[in-house]
């Protein structure tokens, strides 16, 4: 964004009220020395390498007197008053994440996880499933420990516990779909659910033409696909 | 999409060595549109049952009635729920904790449950704002507005519970609070209206409920602007005196800003339907030489971080004393109207607490300011509680019989100002 220099020396992004002092750009400095009024252009483009504030770390040009984003003082040290310094503190080191770790793995030792997720955006489609308003947004990880793993709702009358229980999601069937874990790849199969399952591959948000699967026909997953059931619910699956 | 407009009114003139500077900036939306034709919409009613509603039973089935036509008002497709205030809050309909979808359907069961509505019990107002809040937070992205009714004082729950409710709910959602009868606070209503951005008025009549309660959920679902704040820029080294709503109704903002960067502040209005309102900016700017022109505050109507209208407030430093001297209309207007709610309600405590005197000098001021800006509502309900003897100099005596609803009239409505100029034409 182009700035153009007020009276007082501050750099301004509105061309015509100063930034930080709201002086009237192009009036005279101080107001009684009817003396040439700075060319706002000019003092723009003549502007030096810009340098870091070191109150809030926005970049600043090298002649400012105040910083454009906090009003540091870049004369006197001066912090504005009231402001907390808000430099962010440098990143902390995460320890390396297994997620991140998407390079090969030994074929024999795949391991998968389930990323169970409330998704407004699938709730906005199927939303209709459930009377009742998208719960807030949430997220919780399962592990696929089994061969096989259950998607569904539990029911104690039924004898159903699935290991991936989606019991607030009352568009999902209690025996929904199912998890299958081979040696070297992951598939989802639909259990005859009432309101299906639905694949989505890559990074394509879910549209009114998504397609339930068929049911009883395995669809092989891969690492970030997700699956989408009942109202509200999203599933994605990450290779651990 | 809304329409928003700003009109600044000052004298933007100031002497040598002066620093304050005084703006009522006027902001209008046009084209607001319906609630929940941008997205969700959320509607709770809280109604009163503790045991005191049926004393007389007019209350309870005017609160039933007032209920009813109420959830006719609201939109197909809204959530809501209704629930019933008692030692706890329960819910009327739907049945478990949570909103139900509108429909012809569901408006029907509800109005059946409210059919049912009986009384018994405390009255727990911080647990009833407490659970509207619970419900509100299913719907975190709804525009989303609560009415309160209740007719007695806080009774049954400890006396920080209701603070503590509130703190919960500041900023969740909108609430509008009706007092019926004279046994309730004027100050438990008020706190709770000024803190969820909603109105407080009394319904003394138990009739005049229903008629009530349709304008104001009809009004809740004309506000197609679910939330505007007013960010307000001010130079550096300059302070906020305070940001007031003075019209329709004097409403103090200042402590409710948050600091968005060092130099700018923003405000939180609520939902807007096609209204005009104004604001009551003052700021204390670093001085300048005579003949300095600088920029006193900016004051911006923003929804969702993108702004809809602007109004500059200036700061001409002048030698003329003719220039400088002037106090515009608009800014004398309102501080007056903001300091007549300020004399009666001071007046009215001073009365409560038997301090007759000092009640009838703050009384007396409240009438001859009524009567210079013009203040016919205010004057009529000051009337009902003193005499006035002569309004040009604030001359009054206190009435020896006064209806109790008649002061709690003039209490909650205190804050309601007139305008000093003709509406726009709509």
């Amino acid at each position: 964004m182009s700035t153009v220099a007020c009276p007082n020396g501050h750099q301004s992004t509105d061309p015509e009220w100063c930034d930080t002092c709201g002086a009237r750009i192009g009036a005279p400095a101080g107001g009684s020395d009817p003396a040439v009024p700075v060319a706002p252009q000019a003092a723009s483009q003549v502007g030096a390498a810009p340098v870091g504030c070191p109150h809030c770390g926005e970049a600043n040009l090298a002649d400012a007197l105040f910083c454009e984003s906090c009003g540091y003082d870049f004369t006197t040290g001066q912090t504005p008053a009231g402001a907390a310094p808000t430099i962010d503190p440098p990143a902390p080191v995460l320890p390396t994440s297994p997620l991140s770790a998407r390079q090969p793995v030994p074929l024999s030792n795949v391991e998968w996880i389930v990323v169970v997720e409330v998704d407004p955006e699938w709730y906005a489609l199927k939303g209709a499933l459930a009377d009742q308003p998208c719960p807030p947004v949430s997220s919780r990880t399962v592990p696929l420990a089994n061969h096989t793993a259950l998607i569904g709702r539990t029911s104690a009358s039924r004898g159903v516990k699935p290991e991936v229980a989606l019991d607030g999601d009352t568009g999902v069937s209690r025996r929904h779909a199912q998890f299958v874990r081979d040696a070297d790849q992951l598939t989802v199969v639909d259990l005859s659910s009432t309101n299906g399952t639905y694949v989505v591959t890559g990074a394509t948000a879910p549209g009114d033409d998504v397609q339930p699967l068929v049911p009883g026909v395995p669809s092989v997953l891969a690492d970030g696909d997700r699956v989408y059931v009942g109202a509200w619910t999203r599933l994605t699956v990450r290779l651990a | 999409m809304a329409e928003f407009a700003a009109e600044v009114f000052q004298n933007e003139f100031l002497a040598e060595g002066a620093t304050d500077v005084h703006a009522v900036v006027s902001v209008t939306c046009r084209g607001a549109g319906q609630a929940g034709a941008q997205g969700e919409v959320a509607e709770v009613i809280i109604v009163d049952t503790s045991g005191s509603m049926d004393m007389p039973p007019t209350k309870i089935s005017a609160a039933r009635r007032a209920a009813k036509v109420a959830i006719g008002e609201i939109v197909d497709g809204a959530w809501f729920a209704v629930v019933s205030g008692h030692s706890v809050a329960q819910m009327v309909y739907p049945s478990h904790p949570g909103l139900a979808k509108m429909s012809p359907v569901t408006r029907a069961e509800a109005v059946q449950m409210i059919e049912r509505l009986r009384s018994g019990g405390a009255t727990a107002i911080g647990a009833w704002v407490a659970a509207a809040t619970e419900l509100f937070e299913q719907v975190p992205g709804a525009q989303k507005h609560a009415i309160l009714l209740t007719d007695g004082k806080i009774e049954g729950e400890p006396a920080g519970a209701l603070g503590q409710a509130l703190v919960g709910a500041e900023g969740k959602f909108q609430c509008d609070c009706r007092g019926i009868g004279d046994d309730w606070v004027v100050d438990e209503l008020r706190t709770i209206a000024t803190t969820l951005l909603g109105s407080v008025d009394i319904v003394a009549e138990p009739a005049d409920l229903e008629a009530d309660f349709e304008e104001m959920m009809r009004g809740a679902m004309s506000r197609g602007v679910a939330d505007a704040r007013l960010r307000v820029w001010t130079p550096q080294g300059s302070e906020v005196l305070f940001v007031r709503q003075v019209a329709p109704a004097v409403d103090e903002l200042t402590a409710r800003g948050s600091q968005v960067s060092p130099l700018v502040r923003e405000f939180p209005t609520g939902a807007w339907t096609d209204e005009s309102r104004d604001y009551h900016v003052a700021v204390r700017v670093p001085t300048a030489e005579v003949g300095n022109e600088r920029l006193a505050a900016r004051v911006e109507v923003v929804i969702n971080d993108s702004v809809l209208a602007k109004g500059l407030v200036k700061a001409l430093w002048s030698s003329d004393s003719q220039l400088t001297t002037r106090i515009d209309p608009a800014v004398a207007h309102y501080t007056g109207q903001t300091k007549l709610a300020d004399v009666i309600q001071k007046g009215l405590a001073a009365k409560a607490s038997g301090d007759e005197r000092t009640a009838t000098v703050l009384l007396g001021e409240a009438a001859k300011l009524a009567h210079e800006t013009g203040n016919e509502n205010t004057t009529r309900l000051l009337e009902k509680v003193v005499d006035v003897v002569d309004a040009d100099a604030g001359t009054v005596r206190l009435k020896q019989q006064v209806q109790k609803a008649d002061e709690m009239a003039l209490d909650t409505r205190s804050t309601k100002t007139t305008r000093i100029r003709r509406e726009p034409a709509p």
